[in-house]
């Protein structure tokens, strides 16, 4: 397999030399590791910054004025939008929803795609069906998916519910999105649903890279299948799983069609996340200033996100 | 395929002596039995909206609202869902807008995206990172809202009401995705083949066209792919930027005809929304292979 | 701000020069731009844009785009009207940068948030109302900001009880409660039959109907969320406790989904012939009709139930308006002339069965009009005159905006019908939102 690779790549390699030198030193700068660095991250830097820098100073400015949406007389309040989001109970709900949401969806989209790459990795037959079945509901356009989802939790019409009472669980409807705890759960559920397969295959992914040397000698040495996990596999995918869980967590931070179409932040805000609330207040509510001044409130958690991620890239580098 | 397990690849073990032979046996069952367990459970969960979906969709109309008390069956199935999807709707439009714009921003954001990506995860120099974070924390800025001072930029650039506005805002995460994915693609790969080819003369450009983008190519494939599909679910920028009907994407289009005033077509919106995913499957398909191949050959990292 | 824009206008030629000709070239292929400006109402050959909101009539579609093209044709042009359930956020997004669309339908009282970017229309409105027979109160409330009309306030949308005549019957009532209290006997002699029940949503997931059903319930019991002055907040009073009083025992009698239902789920629930009594627009008869006939021919409409200070009701308002940027203000301002004549404007309240209803009073009697024409809508004429903007007594403004849009009132009711709260804990939080907003 190795061997094999290695014959592919080294094969067109060798028209580069006669490359004539003269053109070889011009471009010589571009052989060292800080230039070239810069010159191919520039594209990206340009498009990016060029395109998200302008709303981003904008949405900035916006949290610190009274600017209502339409509006033209705008002045200065300074940080007024952002003390008072810090005494009012609904922000503080919302900061709380957006945690719940966030970690609990996160953690058992890890450990469900983690079994499913572990299942799927050991699957021979139907292994194409398996693989497309669950990738699916990571394909569907949400803003179609969760409308069945809608469909699935209606009050009176539930499939769901009638499955519980057709094996003795319930009597009578489910309030999937009329009491805050079962609300809470359903939003959950969704994005679980939805997230947990992109988990999948990228840790399958990860799982074809483990080398097979390291797993049969802890087969021979008479580890058992835990071992191997515990000691084996999951070390190597360590770094995967750091990049996908921190991928997955700023995806679901800023989660809001789920949310928004389901139960539009209710029951009484229970399931209000950073992103319903400031499109309620900033875009419904036309408060912009104060709908950009809640939209910053992610910042603290994903700039820890984006540390750890440049941590754990340095560590690696090394 | 059956080298991403390792099975086949695998010498054959010792003989187990005979005591443990039988208690070895029930292991590999239980094991086996596990298995199928769990990919039952995960096929019930990932699938059963989807049956669900296309159960409502084949139901006529006043049947629909029998649903309650016997969801499961169904008097009388009909196809006429689709058909008027097919016939009455700009289905066929915006699933070929949705192309246009997921195939166009996805290959833009992959010639930007791969160099960035080689750069953050193979390059070492002073600075690197903090263009990482910056870039990266463009994330921070909720779509939710972001769409309103967006709007102002693209129609600064005159691309109100275009496709081209979807293709140049998706850039915006989309790059940063690939960057992110695939810097830890380029990190894991062995840094000896590229150094051997340095040694033999080529440029360090060069050495990353032949030597290193071949080697993380099963991780351009798939990560294409999760673009793509970020791309076709993408929902907020497409409502606000581009809002007429026959220059939607799918997922704004069908949503759109579909769920008008508090009355949803239930049975329409599910055949939708079947439909509008079929595009994806399809190619995921045929992408299947390739994508597969790609993540065995992944294992030439030692 | 201006000064803003400015800025961010050479920062953007700075970035298109720096995104490579490559892909300029290509999103430049794409791009579009129609500025092209005609003097009088003459579009000169180019088209205008409208983004609509859409309803549960494709019909209703059709019959407004018919209409504008009529009007186009001899206008030397074209009219583009796009229909959008959320049209709301694409309103939003074009009004904020100043481009796109020419026109657009406003959602209660969204004319006093946008009033700085749309075209007054005072002159228009004033003649339409003349020749009408006068403007409803309400109309002015939702489109008169500070003392120029900014929309034309075209029709509202009528919220209406639909019930079950044949399940009133079965425990002997055969006209809809005149008042909330006798409501409340009625879904409590149906609960005791064990018959499907009255279910009024109060959820925060079906806002607009939520919504109707609690500032319609408050300001029947003379109780509101502001005083006249629009500044300080009067959420705290015996009213407001009677209103939740009432609201509270409605709900021990009513079915358990109304805290669930989304806009659609109390629709689908009394088309499934599980409920008998719910708050919606005629929407569910239109469907009823066409999907579920047993209980098309079994119900019927009437106006919001009564209280101590008499019917009084949250309107849905929807208004037409130009946006400021537009360069073909004359030709729009026609265009709404048209659509506001006699014969557009009563075609289209004749075919949307009270979801779009007139604001003008010269249509109360037209023997055309669905209130008059139709049995099963009878009863529903002259809702306007005791038909509100939220934030009434004050006057409709951002603030009242907002204070919808928070749902404050609703989740007020929500909270003690869920239990987690008592009234007055549950006032409290209310009034401590209210005063946030108002800023008292």
């Amino acid at each position: 397999m190795t061997v094999r690779t290695v014959d592919r790549v080294v094969g067109p390699r060798r028209p580069a030399r006669p490359s004539p030198p003269a053109a070889r030193e011009r471009w010589s700068f571009l052989d060292r590791e800080t230039p070239l660095g810069y010159l191919l991250v520039l594209p990206m830097a340009v498009v990016v910054l060029g395109l998200v820098g302008y709303p981003l100073v904008l949405t900035v400015w916006f949290s610190l004025t009274d600017k209502s949406l339409g509006s033209d007389t705008v002045s200065f309040v300074g940080l007024t939008n952002y003390l008072e989001l810090l005494d009012d109970p609904v922000f503080a709900r919302t900061m709380w929803n957006t945690f719940n949401y966030t970690v609990t969806a996160v953690l058992a989209k890890l450990v469900l795609g983690l079994v499913m790459a572990l299942a799927l990795n050991e699957v021979r037959r139907f292994r194409r069906f398996f693989r497309a079945a669950f990738l699916l509901p990571w394909v569907v356009p949400s803003s179609l998916s969760v409308l069945a989802w809608m469909w699935m939790f209606q009050a009176d019409f539930s499939v769901l519910t009638y499955l519980g009472r057709q094996v003795g669980l319930v009597d009578g409807n489910i309030p999937w999105l009329g009491e805050a705890g079962w609300a809470m759960a359903a939003v959950q559920t969704v994005n679980i649903w939805r997230g947990a397969p992109f988990f999948g295959i990228i840790i399958l992914a990860g799982l074809a890279t483990v080398p097979k040397e390291l797993v049969e000698a802890a087969v021979v040495d008479g580890a058992s299948a835990w071992q191997r996990l515990r000691y084996v596999i999951l070390p190597h995918l360590t770094p995967i799983l750091v990049v996908v869980t921190l991928f997955s967590f700023v995806q679901t931070l800023g989660d809001f069609q789920i949310v928004w179409i389901l139960t539009n932040g209710g029951p009484v805000n229970s399931t209000h996340l950073i992103s319903t609330l400031a499109f309620r207040t900033g875009i419904r509510g036309a408060d912009i200033a104060s709908g950009s001044a809640i939209s910053f409130f992610v910042f603290p958690a994903l700039a820890a996100i984006i540390a750890l991620q440049l941590t754990v890239m340095r560590r690696k580098a090394k | 395929m059956t080298t991403v397990s390792g099975r086949a690849a695998r010498p054959p073990l010792p003989a187990p002596p005979p005591r443990t032979g039988r208690l070895l046996r029930r292991l590999k069952l239980g094991r086996r039995l596990l298995i199928t367990v769990t990919m039952t459970l995960f096929t019930v969960f990932t699938l059963f909206p989807f049956v669900w979906m296309a159960l409502t969709s084949l139901r006529t109309g006043s049947d629909l609202y029998r649903v309650a008390d016997r969801p499961f069956s169904v008097s009388g199935l009909t196809l006429e869902h689709f058909r008027e999807l097919l016939t009455e709707t700009k289905f066929l439009t915006w699933t070929l807008n949705s192309l246009i714009v997921a195939l166009s921003a996805s290959a833009i954001a992959l010639v930007i995206g791969v160099p960035a990506a080689y750069s953050l995860g193979r390059l070492r120099y002073r600075g690197g990172a903090v263009v990482g974070v910056i870039v990266f924390s463009t994330y921070l800025l909720p779509p939710a809202l972001l769409f309103i001072p967006m709007n102002v930029v693209v129609n600064r650039l005159h691309l109100g009401n275009t496709l081209g506005a979807l293709i140049l805002v998706y850039l915006t995460f989309l790059v940063p995705f690939i960057a992110w994915m695939l810097s830890s693609y380029f990190q894991s790969l062995p840094v000896e083949l590229a150094e051997a080819a340095r040694i033999d003369g080529a440029s360090r450009l060069r050495a990353m066209m032949v030597i290193d983008l071949p080697l993380v190519l099963p991780g351009v494939v798939s990560v294409f792919f999760f673009a793509f599909t970020l791309c076709w679910q993408e929902y907020l920028y497409a409502l606000t930027f581009v809002r007429s009907t026959d220059k939607q994407p799918v997922a704004v289009g069908l949503v759109n005809a579909l769920q008008v005033g508090d009355v949803f077509a239930w049975g329409q919106l599910m055949g939708g929304a079947l439909l509008g995913a079929l595009p994806v499957v399809i190619i995921f398909s045929f992408l299947m292979d390739y994508y597969l191949s790609g993540l065995t050959a992944g294992a030439v990292k030692g | 701000m201006a000064h803003l824009s400015r800025t961010g206008l050479t920062r953007r030629h700075a970035l298109s020069l720096g995104l490579g000709a490559g892909l300029t070239v290509a999103l430049a292929a794409c791009g579009e731009d129609g500025t092209s400006t005609a003097g009088g109402t003459s579009l000169g050959g180019a088209s205008l844009t409208g983004l609509m909101r859409a309803s549960f009539i494709p019909a209703i579609h059709e019959l407004q785009q018919k209409q504008a093209t009529a009007w186009a044709d001899s206008h030397d042009g074209a009219v583009e009207l796009t229909f959008a359930k959320e049209w709301r956020e694409q309103i939003a997004a074009v009004v904020e940068s100043r481009a796109g669309e020419d026109l657009g339908e406003l959602f209660a009282n969204q004319a006093h948030i946008y009033a700085d970017r749309l075209v007054d229309l005072t002159d228009l409105c004033e003649s339409i109302g003349e020749a009408n027979g006068g403007w409803y109160d309400v109309a002015r409330a939702a489109c008169v900001v500070d003392g120029r009309w900014r929309a034309v306030p075209r029709a509202y949308t009528a919220h209406v009880m639909n019930w079950r005549t044949d399940l009133f019957a079965q425990v002997g009532i055969t006209e809809f409660p005149k008042t909330w209290t006798g409501l409340v006997e009625a879904a409590t002699r149906l609960r005791d039959a064990k018959l499907p029940r009255v279910a009024l949503t109060m959820s925060q997931a079906g806002p607009n109907d939520s919504a109707s059903v609690a500032y319609s319930l408050l300001w029947s019991y003379g109780a509101a969320e502001v005083e006249k002055d629009g500044k300080t907040v009067a959420i705290n009073s015996a009213e407001t406790r009677a209103a939740i009083k009432v609201m509270q025992d409605l709900a021990a009698a009513s079915a358990p989904e109304i805290s669930s239902y989304d806009e659609g789920g109390n629709n689908t629930s009394f088309l499934a012939g599980k409920i008998a009594v719910t708050q919606n627009a005629t929407s569910i008869w239109y469907t009823a009709q066409k999907q579920a006939p047993d209980v098309a021919k079994n119900m019927s409409h009437a106006r919001y139930p009564e209280g101590p200070a008499g019917h009084q009701q949250l309107v849905e308002m929807n208004s037409l308006a130009i946006f400021s940027h537009s360069k073909r203000i004359e030709p729009a301002k026609n265009l709404f002339g048209h659509l506001m004549d006699k014969a557009q404007l009563g075609k289209l309240a004749e075919i949307a069965l009270t979801y779009y209803t007139p604001l003008l009073k010269g249509y109360d009697d037209l023997p055309t009009m669905p209130w008059n024409s139709e049995a099963k809508l009878k009863g529903l004429k002259g809702l306007a005159a005791g038909g509100h903007m939220p934030g009434w007594p004050g006057p409709a403004s951002r603030q009242s905006a907002q204070a919808y849009n928070n749902q404050t009132i609703v989740n007020m009711f929500a909270r003690v019908i869920s239990g987690k709260a008592s009234a007055e804990e549950s006032i409290r939080v209310a009034e401590g939102e209210l005063k946030k907003v108002y800023g008292g």
